[in-house]
This record gives C-alpha cells, sequence and structure tokens, in this order.
C-alpha cells in the first residue's frame, strides 16, 4: 500500500512540475506592448480632448464608441498630416471648448484661472495683517502690569470652595 | 508710521464675505440652468455637406440636394432606446410637414447596420424619408453629435439655425423649425 501511495505522488510530482513551470513561464513572461510613434502621437491629442458622454474623462481614458471613434479620427488626421493644434481646433469647432481638458484663458474662462489665485492673495493678504497686529498686540503687552494681586485673588478664592465642599 | 489693525482687518474680511456672497449667486445662478442644454458652436454655421449613401437605397445623398428646403437631419441608431420615444414624432411631424415642400427630413443612421435599422423601422414604422448610413460614426463627430438622438434644424441657406438633444416633442420640433425659419 506504502509503495502505491508513494508511486502515485512521485507521478503526479513528475507531471504536475513541468505543467507549474509552463505556468510560471506563461505568467512572469513579459508580454510588453511596444507603442509606435503614432500611438504615441494619438496618446498626446487625445489626452488632451475631454470624452463628451464621460465625466470628467479625457478622450484617451475612455472606452465609450465615440471616444475610440474620435481616438480612429485622430489617427487618421495624424497620418494626414494635420497637426496637433490644427485637430484640436478641429474637435473645438464641433463641442465646443467644453471638449478640451484644459479651457482656454480666453472670454469667461479667464475668471477660471484668475480666481484661485485671486482668492490665494486675498486669503495670504487676511492671514498675513492677521499674524501683524497679533503680533504687534503680543509685543506691545507689558508683562510686569499682570495684576499679580488679582490672580491671587482668584487662586484663593478657589481654595476657599473647594474647602467649603469638603466640609 | 501708525496704522489701525482693526480698520486694515475689517476691509479684508468685508472683501472675503464679498467673494463669497458672489459665489453663492454664481452656484444659485447655475442650478437654475437646463442641465440637457449645451450650446454648439456650429449654429449660425454652414452645415457640413455630407454625401452618403442612402439606408437600403443604392444612390448618394447630399444635403447640397435640399438647398432651399429647411432640412431636419435626425441621428439615430436602432440600438438607441430614446430614438424609441421620438420614433412616433418623427412619422407623424414628416406626414404632415413634407408635403408642402418647404421643409425636408433626413435621417442619419449613426454606428448600425442596415439589418438592425430595417428591424427597428419594421417594428414601429418606416420612416416616409430617406436615411443616410454612417457606419463608423464619422459623420456624428463631424456634426459634434454627443449621442442618440440628436437633432440638427438646417435652414433654406444650409446653416444650422437649432440643434436638440434627446427626444423629440411636438412642441420642440415646432419650436425649432420657427427659428429655423427665422435664421437667414
Amino acid at each position: 500500500m506504502r509503495q502505491l501511495i508513494a508511486f502515485v505522488c512521485i507521478n503526479m510530482i513528475l507531471i504536475t512540475t513541468p505543467l507549474s513551470l509552463f505556468a510560471a513561464e506563461t505568467v512572469t513572461t513579459p508580454q510588453i506592448k511596444v507603442e509606435s510613434e503614432l500611438e504615441k502621437r494619438i496618446r498626446t491629442v487625445a489626452t488632451k480632448l475631454r470624452c463628451p458622454v464621460c465625466q470628467g474623462e479625457s478622450v484617451y481614458d475612455s472606452h465609450a464608441d465615440v471616444a475610440v471613434e474620435m481616438k480612429r479620427l485622430i489617427g487618421d488626421k495624424l497620418k494626414a498630416g494635420e497637426s496637433t493644434e490644427e485637430i484640436l481646433t478641429y474637435f473645438k469647432d464641433r463641442y465646443g471648448n467644453f471638449v478640451l481638458m484644459e479651457p482656454p484663458a480666453e472670454g469667461l474662462h479667464w475668471v477660471i484661472w484668475v480666481f484661485p489665485i485671486f482668492m490665494a492673495l486675498l486669503g495670504g493678504l487676511f492671514l498675513f495683517q492677521n499674524l501683524k497686529s497679533g503680533a504687534k498686540e503680543l509685543k506691545d503687552t507689558k508683562y510686569d502690569d499682570f495684576d499679580q494681586d488679582d490672580a491671587s485673588d482668584q487662586d484663593n478664592s478657589k481654595v476657599s470652595e473647594i474647602e467649603e465642599l469638603r466640609l | 508710521m501708525t496704522t489701525n489693525p482693526q480698520k486694515t482687518v475689517r476691509w479684508w474680511q468685508f472683501a472675503l464675505i464679498g467673494v463669497m456672497i458672489m459665489m453663492f449667486i454664481l452656484f444659485a445662478a447655475g442650478l437654475g440652468r437646463d442641465t440637457k442644454f449645451i450650446p454648439s458652436p456650429l449654429i449660425g454655421k454652414a452645415a457640413f455637406n455630407f454625401d452618403l449613401k442612402q439606408l437600403g437605397a443604392e444612390k448618394q445623398i447630399k444635403l447640397s440636394d435640399y438647398k432651399g428646403k429647411i432640412v431636419i437631419l435626425n441621428f439615430w441608431a436602432s440600438w438607441c432606446v430614446t430614438c424609441r420615444e421620438e420614433h412616433h414624432i418623427l412619422l407623424e411631424s414628416s406626414k404632415a410637414l413634407q408635403p408642402n415642400g418647404k421643409v425636408q427630413f433626413i435621417g442619419v443612421n449613426s454606428k448600425d447596420t442596415d439589418k438592425a435599422a430595417f428591424g427597428f423601422m419594421d417594428k414601429r414604422g418606416h420612416f416616409p424619408y430617406p436615411s443616410v448610413i454612417d457606419r463608423q460614426g464619422r459623420m456624428a463627430l463631424e456634426y459634434g453629435v454627443y449621442g442618440m438622438p440628436e437633432t440638427f434644424f438646417i435652414n433654406k441657406n444650409g446653416v444650422i439655425a437649432a440643434k436638440h438633444i434627446g427626444a423629440l416633442t411636438h412642441k420642440i420640433l415646432a419650436d425649432k423649425l420657427k427659428q429655423a425659419e427665422a435664421v437667414q
């Protein structure tokens, strides 16, 4: 019986070891897809465009039908010799500034760019003024003027309160 | 030089409160907006003159063939659920408006197959006007289409006067048609 079990075990090891090595080989072999020059250029353009039907996703990242077709069209336009700017203008002319991941600083859009800087400056000045006036107040305070008698009176009253409670 | 810090602080506080009130007004105004309305840069511009094969016929259709008429260009697909909602509107309106010769409906069957498109029409009724095939969806990109259905109202001079995203109603169609009649 022992011999039978040993025979089965040895056979299993002999069968499974090459299989596992093959599996390991399959898993560990890196399947790196080399990005062609055209794909790189498509990526550059597609990351600058917003997917029209997605929420805050670029055309490059999206798998929506319209985004896939946009990527194909970008590829065709690049092959035809169009520049990145020309392609971005093509989509902007049809979908408006919305289609650009970074809205241009023109028209009302400048508010988006200027407002955070304005708020940061305003907040900074507000903080600076507060700290400055606080520091000035602290500097002007004379510690010698601190009324020691008042403080000791307060301490004494506390002690008497505690003693009353004990009684 | 002596400054009054209290006065300076108050000034900045007022400025901050002012900005916060401005932001609140902006957000309140944004809440009142129609979220379905997306302004199209194509309004007022010449419509793309397509030359595409007609669905179910060995014939090419060009937009320029209909110059002098108001063209109602409707993007649809068999897989589009909202297209089912507006189907009867398109059938009724086209039957009522086309005979006067001033209005021409054209369908754009986008990212679809002929078989599925005819299956859709067999079930819901065939359009009494031609549809062109936009197999890849390039024509939809040319018109800046977001999704199906979308309808463009092109005036007699080939200029896009209005567009509607989503299912049409009789009222929307009548209003947009008026715009197309008004815009030169």
